[in-house]
């Protein structure tokens, strides 16, 4: 964690750029810019900005926005929920279509099914969600106007909510599932000749049993294990989504706030993402010792 | 072959619909609920707004939310406005009035003015916080230095003097509805301290509900808004105003070309914008003045502190076919001859007027000042930096291409706007371009792009001469605006002789509106309808504005 934001503080001080320019635009004079820069803290020696920055970190009071004004907790607290709203929905989408698209892929082996399936399972994760988003928008805001194009909705509302959630959820998670839906298909191409699968066979099971009770649940670790890195994947994707669909979460805070150079946000977010990528994987960990009874940790 | 029902069939099938319509029925009701909100939505591609306060506000984002929420002393009518002083009407003061010198400015002010939030009744002792918040260093205003020499003097609670030490005769151009004219109020900001600035009071038709940085401002109306009180126009039936962050030009141009937002306004992509505000049954109009874009040549690096080769550029452009490109077949790009061509029917603002440009485009001549200055095999300027907005990409695209004509080359780098600023300012950008709407003004407009004192600074050409800058100094006092014009016109030609300002192309900005939105005012081209419109763009939301049908 303390070399991922010492890499991110590192590199945002190194980027150039001047944050004072999306605070007085381009009308105030120099003098103007460097009285705002030393009233910011900018001017001072970059190891002391950097321990100050440390320091806010791990006393969990990361101050105040340079350009927005207001506490950068608010600003989490406000943008965080649009964020994990999608990458949920993302990401039970692509679940929910990757891995019985893997499975049929499977169980259909070397037919045309499989064969439709794989070629879907490659141009899925070819179209990024800024493109696929698009194209929604296109078809369904402009031509046929069923959905909102953009903007996360009412808070109060949660119907509101859900329903400006259709086609960025879509576009992310038709993105993640084409991965799934290979490493699926894979794993369980890797299960379904194991022994254990021929005598179960062998004992009369019915073929549906068998591929999700004894193929499928021994395929599980595998796609757990890239299901987690996914989450990666998806944190970036909802960056790319929330763009297009003009969604007021983490990833749009993010892109604004390194245009505009608004370091404290900026080094924050990073930061953030570093824990909840460490957290995933510990996550993921454990749910190996649930699948697999054989992994324990010692 | 039919298929028979069976009790377990029939049961999954209507489960199944039972529950889809149960999913779908608050969808449907969500829908019909949102087509019966009136809450008009003007639609941002940036992504933050870089203030909300009054008087540290600087860009569109910022000035949509303060011109609904606040007044200033006087302003330009709603939509059917010149910048012309003697057009002005007044807002929060009723009448007012000069001395001869044009040093003294008295201003009688409306009474029975309420806050919103109920701060109570606005007095002259709001208009003084306002000025002296302006020129106070703390507050971090960009346009402190406007009011660095104005003295404020109370006279009575509805009496206020405002005072310069050299005659200003443009002196209600600074306190108008633009910039550094609004009225905040003083009891609100002691009481919030430094939180004013995301929680601002004013006295316009509109206030502040939510703000929720980096997504949108909510406004609703305000019942006391003294226009609405008086009976002056009929209260708004509008709902609310939200002014969102879209942080992305095509999320905000699906946003309005799907009907979820309202309002929004863009440089570039106008023949495609038509055609999609066509199809959508949406109004589009230019907002008036054009913005200039000149192209400017850096004086600190060689060989461009070499005439010759600045006049070369000058004579490789040819702005008639930039404007043909850059328009895309519409007129929304005209092509310019001065730094600053006149945008008003009246002449006080010294734009100058040209049939031509003084070095027309001529590539031959080009050639040969080249070879005079030893480039006969071409020039190479190296980087050029470019700001990372479409209109600017375009027109030095455009530029580029016209340079290479006559083997002239650069490469052009397109920089995010922290970058581009401090490069540029900072002297290491070798043909500093500017696309700015600014007040339409020659007089302002020479000042900060091409006046020694800004350089380095907003002068990111280095342009030094004395006897420009004497020119430009003494317009700002002179009183006669005869003499005005030919001082600011002599400074323009010296700027062109010199080629230190390259006219290019002027933009006109697309503004874009729902048929649902009655702004108050007629849109359309100005130049058509007759009217001399300045300020007819859609950020100015005022007490006018409706919700249709």
């Amino acid at each position: 964690m303390l070399g991922a934001v010492t890499i991110v503080f590192v590199v945002m001080r190194f980027a150039g750029g001047d944050p004072t320019y999306a605070i007085l635009g381009d009308h105030a004079s120099p003098d103007v810019h460097e009285a705002l820069r030393e009233t910011l803290g900018l001017n001072r020696p970059i190891y002391q900005q950097y321990f100050e920055y440390i320091r806010k970190l791990f006393t969990f009071n990361f101050g105040n926005s340079l350009v927005k004004k207001v506490p950068i907790g608010d600003l989490i607290s406000y943008h965080i929920r649009f964020t994990i709203e999608l990458a949920i929905s993302g990401f039970v989408i692509a679940v929910m279509i990757g891995i019985p698209l893997g499975i049929v892929a499977a169980y259909k082996r070397n037919t045309k099914v499989d064969h439709i399936i794989r070629i879907v399972s490659l141009i899925f994760p070819s179209m990024p969600p800024f493109y696929v988003g698009i194209v929604f928008i296109l078809l369904f805001a402009i031509i046929y106007p069923i959905f909102p194009s953009s903007g996360g909705g009412n808070l109060n509302d949660f119907y509101d909510r859900m329903y400006r959630l259709i086609l960025p959820a879509l576009s992310l998670g038709l993105f993640i599932s084409g991965t799934l839906g290979r490493i699926t298909r894979a794993s369980m191409l890797d299960t379904i000749n194991k022994d254990y699968v021929t005598v179960a066979r062998s004992k009369g099971l019915d073929q549906i049993r068998t591929i999700l009770k004894h193929v499928f649940r021994n395929a599980l670790i595998p796609i757990v294990t890239t299901a987690g890195m996914l989450l990666a994947a998806i944190l970036a994707g909802t960056v790319m989504t929330e763009m297009v669909f003009g969604r007021p979460g983490l990833g749009k805070l993010l892109v604004i706030s390194v245009n505009s150079r608004d370091y404290p946000v900026i080094e924050t977010l990073l930061a953030l993402y570093a824990l909840i990528i460490s957290l995933s994987n510990l996550l993921v960990d454990i749910i190996y010792a649930y699948l697999d009874p054989r992994i324990r940790y010692e | 072959m039919t298929k028979k029902t069976t009790r377990r069939s029939f049961i999954k099938k209507a489960s199944g619909t039972l529950a889809t319509a149960t999913l779908a029925t608050p969808f449907i009701n969500f829908s019909a609920k949102a087509q019966s909100e009136k809450v008009i939505r003007g639609a941002m591609a940036l992504g933050q707004f870089s203030a909300i306060d009054p008087h540290t506000a600087n860009e569109h984002t910022g000035y949509s939310v303060i011109a609904a929420m606040f007044n200033s002393l006087v302003r330009t009518p709603p939509g059917g406005a010149s910048a012309d002083p003697a057009a002005l009407e007044g807002d929060l003061a009723e009448h007012w009035e000069s001395n001869k010198d044009l040093t003294e400015w008295t201003f009688n002010l409306r009474r029975n003015v309420q806050w919103q939030k109920g701060f109570g009744e606005f007095t002259a002792d709001d208009v003084a916080f306002s000025v002296n918040r302006v020129k106070d260093p703390k507050t971090g205003s960009a346009w402190s230095k406007r009011f660095a020499n104005v003295s404020v003097q109370v006279i009575d609670r509805y009496t206020i003097k405002l005072s310069v030490p050299k005659p200003d005769p443009l002196f209600l151009t600074k306190v108008f509805d633009w910039q550094t004219g609004n009225i905040a109020c003083k009891k609100a900001a002691e009481k919030m301290g430094d939180k004013f600035s995301i929680n601002p009071v004013g006295t316009g038709p509109f206030e502040l509900k939510e703000y929720r940085p980096g997504d949108r401002v909510i406004l609703t109306p305000f019942k006391d808004h003294f226009r609405w009180k008086n009976g002056d126009v009929e209260m708004t039936n509008v709902d609310a105003v939200e002014i969102v962050l879209y942080g992305d030009v095509t999320s905000r141009d699906a946003a309005v070309w799907g009907g979820e937002a309202h309002l929004m306004a863009a440089g570039s992509g106008f023949q495609a914008r038509i055609a999609l505000a066509e199809r959508s049954g949406l109004n589009t109009w230019k907002q008036w003045p054009p913005a200039p874009t000149i192209m400017r040549c850096n004086f600190n690096i060689p060989p461009l502190d070499d005439i010759r080769v600045r006049k070369a550029i000058a004579h490789a452009l040819n702005q008639v076919e930039a404007a043909k490109i850059l328009g895309q077949g519409t007129d929304f790009i005209l092509p310019q001859t001065a730094p600053y061509t006149s945008a008003e029917p009246f002449g006080i603002y010294g734009g100058l007027n040209l049939s031509e440009p003084i070095y027309p485009y001529d590539p031959e001549k080009s050639g040969r000042l080249l070879a005079e200055a030893g480039f006969s095999k071409g020039l190479d300027l190296g980087d050029v930096y470019s700001g990372p907005w479409g209109a600017w990409q375009s027109a030095y695209e455009v530029f580029q291409q016209q340079l290479a004509q006559v083997n002239i080359k650069f490469k052009l780098n397109v920089l995010e706007a922290p970058n581009y600023f401090k490069l540029s300012r900072g002297g290491s950008n070798p043909l500093p371009m500017y696309l700015a709407s600014r007040f339409p003004d020659a007089n302002g407009y020479l000042d900060e792009f091409l006046h020694s004192k800004n350089a380095p600074g907003q002068n990111m050409g280095n342009f030094k001469n004395d006897k420009f800058d004497q020119l430009v100094d003494s317009a700002w006092t002179e009183t006669d605006p005869a003499a005005r014009v030919k001082m600011l016109n002599e400074a323009q030609m010296i700027a062109l002789e010199e080629v230190a300002g390259m006219p290019f192309t002027g933009l006109f900005v697309m503004q874009v509106a729902s048929p649902k939105v009655d702004m108050g005012y007629p849109g359309g081209d100005p130049s058509k309808t007759g009217l001399a419109k300045v300020w007819n763009q859609w950020h100015k939301i005022s007490e006018r504005i409706r919700w249709r049908g």
